[in-house]
């Protein structure tokens, strides 16, 4: 018989969170913060391309996670928060009828509404906040660094 | 308009269910979906900043393009597979959360396909186990496979995508260079074409882009 790896109380917990408290705005957390430690250096040594296109490229990837992440966490909470509400006020039960009679799944439901809300809102979001402030972030970083070879 | 209202109710709907019974490929789901809209959004802002140098958008924008493209594929692909290699770790009994070792012990099955393998792990527990037993179950799945999915992601969208597309960028940027390289020059009255900028360096001003002059010197009447 195979042996099976028994997992104790701790990594269940972990599992537990992983289950019902990840939504969009910690997946989207963990996402930016990974990227921020590795983009930036497979950017910097990137062989295909010249040393200052390599520089503008560093630039932007960095102002595009901070931006990214920053607006895109404060996006997806503020839209968990709104439908904790909505859940509050609204009837969704024809929604998803068979779910709702579960109170276990009721923090799972609305970080799923929560999510779809904050898709929603990222739709506009990244043209009209992401977007400007990446520019301005770009600028402000070659303005910095990039400044001897202008 | 009817009709319009039923379908944004039946992909809300579709959304929902998945969002609550199969927590790990919603979050990919919508995971992808921001990708694409934030590439969109970013390669917009590369094209409409003219504080960078065009030498370096002709690298930027199809850096940015091919992130959003790998990011989308290869983000779908790897993270759906980590996510069924967790799962799967839960359903083959290779991991198992204590309480259920001695309800499994006897638990075995041909299915291969995750969504009959859970089934049939989950009517197993609820034949020999007890409600409690049957939560832990539920969520130890759930969770191995949101685990494994972040971790794909991360692999995904961190360290193969930026690798990808700064090749294929890559590629498009030499392919673009050699283009301007190959036609230059293109106008004798105006100098060669400075790789740098994309114009021409003796042009009397500096907006007049080479394109605008193709095919001048062509031109008898022109050049009389």
């Amino acid at each position: 018989m195979r042996p099976i790896l028994q997992l104790g109380e701790k990594p269940m917990k972990l599992l537990r969170t992983c289950a019902t408290q990840i939504a969009g705005p910690e997946n989207r957390l963990i996402l930016g913060i990974s990227a921020l430690a590795s983009q930036p250096f497979i950017d910097f040594y990137n062989k295909n391309v010249d040393e200052k296109t390599r520089k503008y490229s560093v630039c932007k990837t960095i102002a595009k996670i901070i931006v990214g992440t920053t607006v895109g966490v404060i996006v997806r909470a503020l839209a968990i928060k709104y439908s904790a509400q909505l859940l509050k006020t609204v009837d969704v039960s024809e929604l998803v009828p068979n779910v709702l009679r579960k109170p276990e799944n009721r923090k799972i439901l609305q970080n799923t509404i929560g999510d779809i809300l904050g898709l929603g809102v990222c739709l506009f979001s990244n043209f009209l906040i992401d977007a400007p402030l990446t520019k301005v972030g770009t600028n402000l970083l070659t303005k910095k660094f990039i400044k001897e070879e202008k | 308009m009817k009709g319009l209202n039923n379908f944004c109710q039946n992909i809300l709907n579709k959304f929902c269910q998945q969002g609550i019974s199969d927590r790990a490929n919603f979050l990919k789901n919508i995971a992808v979906i921001g990708w694409i809209l934030s590439s969109l959004a970013q390669t917009c802002a590369v094209i409409f900043n003219d504080k960078i140098p065009s030498k370096e958008k002709r690298f930027l924008v199809p850096q940015e393009i091919f992130d959003g493209l790998a990011n989308a594929t290869l983000f779908w692909f790897i993270t759906s597979k980590a996510t069924d290699f967790g799962k799967k770790l839960i359903l083959k009994k290779i991991v198992l959360p204590k309480s259920l070792v001695n309800v499994m012990n006897d638990f075995t099955t041909k299915a291969k396909d995750i969504p009959k393998l859970k089934e049939k792990f989950l009517a197993h527990i609820k034949k020999y186990g007890t409600k409690e037993n049957l939560k832990t179950a539920e969520m130890s799945i759930e969770g191995m496979g949101v685990l494994s999915g972040i971790t794909g992601a991360i692999f995904a969208n961190n360290i193969i995508t930026p690798i990808v597309r700064n090749k294929l960028a890559g590629i498009c940027q030499k392919k673009e260079m050699d283009r301007v390289k190959e036609n230059a020059p293109l106008n004798p009255y105006y100098g060669n074409v400075n790789i740098n900028t994309g114009f021409y360096s003796k042009s009397p001003h500096p907006l007049i882009k080479p394109s605008t002059f193709r095919g001048f010197e062509h031109n008898i009447s022109m050049k009389i």
